[in-house]
Formats: structure tokens, C-alpha cells, sequence
């Protein structure tokens, strides 16, 4: 038997975040990918599960990460903007293709039941 | 400086010193307070334990840090008949340290928890808490109160002088 190497999959808030960033592009940083995910998913993530979830992607190399300027309103910190790197791709890739093969061939009703 | 500003910075200490400064931006940009700078740093304090390698590290070196607090007081007294054969000051203040094996124990434990690279960076909140449950073990194993004050000072000094020789050669700061 050889021995399969599937790329990472994602957690759940791990995925939302991906996704944040991703719809953020250049503007994706702790503060605006909370509010995006609490935006569109109406949940409320707390602010240090977003920032320790976007650190740990970081780390992973599936996000890269950049000071950008500092501003008054932030009392003259630096934002730490995160861009999607090639590896965060494909773990994005390989998470939403596993999660549509199981929903693929569903029976009807039960396939209802999980539709948004 | 106000008290709230004072708790948020004191609270963002257990923030990654990385992420620090831009930590401190977003709660500032959010209006936040000294409660939520410790919430994100409560955050970060568990991560380590969310991963299952770093957990396994983490019991691994606590595991290590024991040994080596059992392990030198008995070396140090198999040693001690070699080094009463001298009479000069200096074979006695070693001999008067080496008469305190549990606060040299301690003094090893803490070099080796503060420097050990079993523990990555980012898992150094891990490294404190450590220090936090070995500190006491090793005062209450010290016979007497001084010994035992002796060996829980020595040792928080010795991880934070091996913490900052770690971070000498794996850091990478952020500018405020």
C-alpha cells in the first residue's frame, strides 16, 4: 500500500478566516476579518480567537503577514496585514472539495435539511 | 499613565511579543479595554495546548524539568567528598553551595525549561506555566524557608536568563 499525502485540511474557524482574508485582499487584518466573518455569518467571533486562528495560519505559511502603516486612530501601532499564500489555497481547496464530496450524492431530503 | 492603560499593556504581555504592538492597534481602533487585552491574551495563553505535538512537548518537558530537579541533588552529594579535600575560600563557597543541592536543582531546572528548544516560540506561554508549577515544587522539595525562598528566586532568574538567551537566537520583534 503507498502511502497517500492529502494536503492539510482546515478547522472551522480556520476556514471562515481563509475566507475573510481572501474577500479582504489587501485590507485583511485582525480587526476587519473579525468584522467580516460577524458580517456575513452573523456570529460573533471574539477577537482573540481571530487573532490567535490568523497567527497560527501564519505560522502554518498558509497566510503571509506584513506591518503596514501606523495610524492616529490606533495610537500610532502598525496593522499586521495578512495576504492568502499558496498553501492556504490549496488547504482552502482541499476543505471545500471534501466537504462538496460529502455532500455529493446525499439523499434529497437529507441534503434539504443542510441547505442554507 | 491611567490605571486602564497600565492593565492593558500589563495584560498584553501575554500576548506573542510579535503581535504585540499590533494587538495593542486593534484594541485601541475598537476602543477596547484592559478586560478585552485579556481575553485575547487568555487566547494566545492556551494555544499551545490546542496543538497535539505542542502538548505532547509541553508534558515532555515538564516531564524532563522533574528529572532534573530529582536528578542533580543526588549527583551534587556523590560529588561532595571531592570537592572537601581542599581547604581555600573558594572549595568552601563551593562547598557551601554544593551544601544546598535542591537550590542547584532548581538553578539546572530553570536554565534547562528557559532555554530547552523542545518548546517552539510560539509556544512559550507554555514555558511560564511550567516555571509557575515548578517554582513551588522545587521550594517545598528545599529543606528549610531560606533554601527554599533561595531556590524558588534562583530558578524564576536562571528560566528567565535561559528565555533570553532563546530568544537572543530565535527572535523576531516587531516595530511598534
Amino acid at each position: 500500500m503507498t502511502a497517500m499525502t492529502a494536503p492539510q485540511t482546515l478547522g472551522s474557524l480556520e476556514l471562515l478566516v481563509l475566507l475573510a482574508v481572501l474577500r479582504l485582499r489587501d485590507g485583511a487584518y485582525a480587526v476587519s476579518v473579525r468584522d467580516a466573518i460577524a458580517e456575513r455569518t452573523q456570529s460573533d467571533p471574539s477577537r482573540g480567537a481571530v487573532s490567535v486562528t490568523l497567527d497560527r495560519l501564519d505560522r502554518k505559511g498558509f497566510l503571509r503577514s506584513r506591518l503596514g502603516d501606523p495610524t492616529a486612530e490606533r495610537g500610532g501601532k502598525a496593522k499586521r496585514l495578512y495576504t492568502l499564500a499558496t498553501p492556504g489555497r490549496q488547504a482552502l481547496h482541499a476543505t471545500l472539495e471534501g466537504t462538496q464530496a460529502m455532500l455529493q450524492g446525499l439523499p434529497h431530503e437529507v441534503a434539504q435539511a443542510v441547505r442554507p | 499613565m491611567r490605571p486602564s492603560r497600565v492593565f492593558v499593556l500589563l495584560a498584553l504581555r501575554g500576548v506573542p511579543r510579535h503581535l504585540r504592538a499590533s494587538a495593542h492597534g486593534d484594541l485601541l481602533e475598537q476602543h477596547g479595554g484592559a478586560r478585552d487585552a485579556l481575553a485575547i491574551a487568555l487566547y494566545f495563553q492556551a494555544e499551545p495546548y490546542r496543538a497535539g505535538i505542542d502538548r505532547r512537548n509541553v508534558l515532555l518537558l515538564m516531564l524532563a524539568a522533574a528529572g532534573v530537579l530529582w536528578i542533580v541533588p543526588m549527583a551534587v552529594q556523590s560529588l561532595m567528598a571531592q570537592a572537601a579535600v581542599f581547604e581555600d575560600a573558594f572549595s568552601r563557597a563551593v562547598l557551601l553551595l554544593w551544601g544546598m543541592p535542591n537550590v542547584l536543582a532548581a538553578v539546572a531546572c530553570g536554565l534547562f525549561v528557559g532555554r530547552a528548544s523542545l518548546l517552539p516560540q510560539h509556544a512559550d506561554a507554555a514555558r511560564l506555566h511550567l516555571v509557575l508549577v515548578l517554582v513551588p515544587v522545587a521550594a517545598l522539595a528545599a529543606p528549610g524557608t531560606a533554601q527554599a525562598m533561595l531556590a524558588a528566586g534562583l530558578m524564576a532568574a536562571a528560566t528567565w536568563l535561559g528565555f533570553q538567551n532563546r530568544q537572543a537566537s530565535s527572535d523576531r520583534p516587531e516595530p511598534a
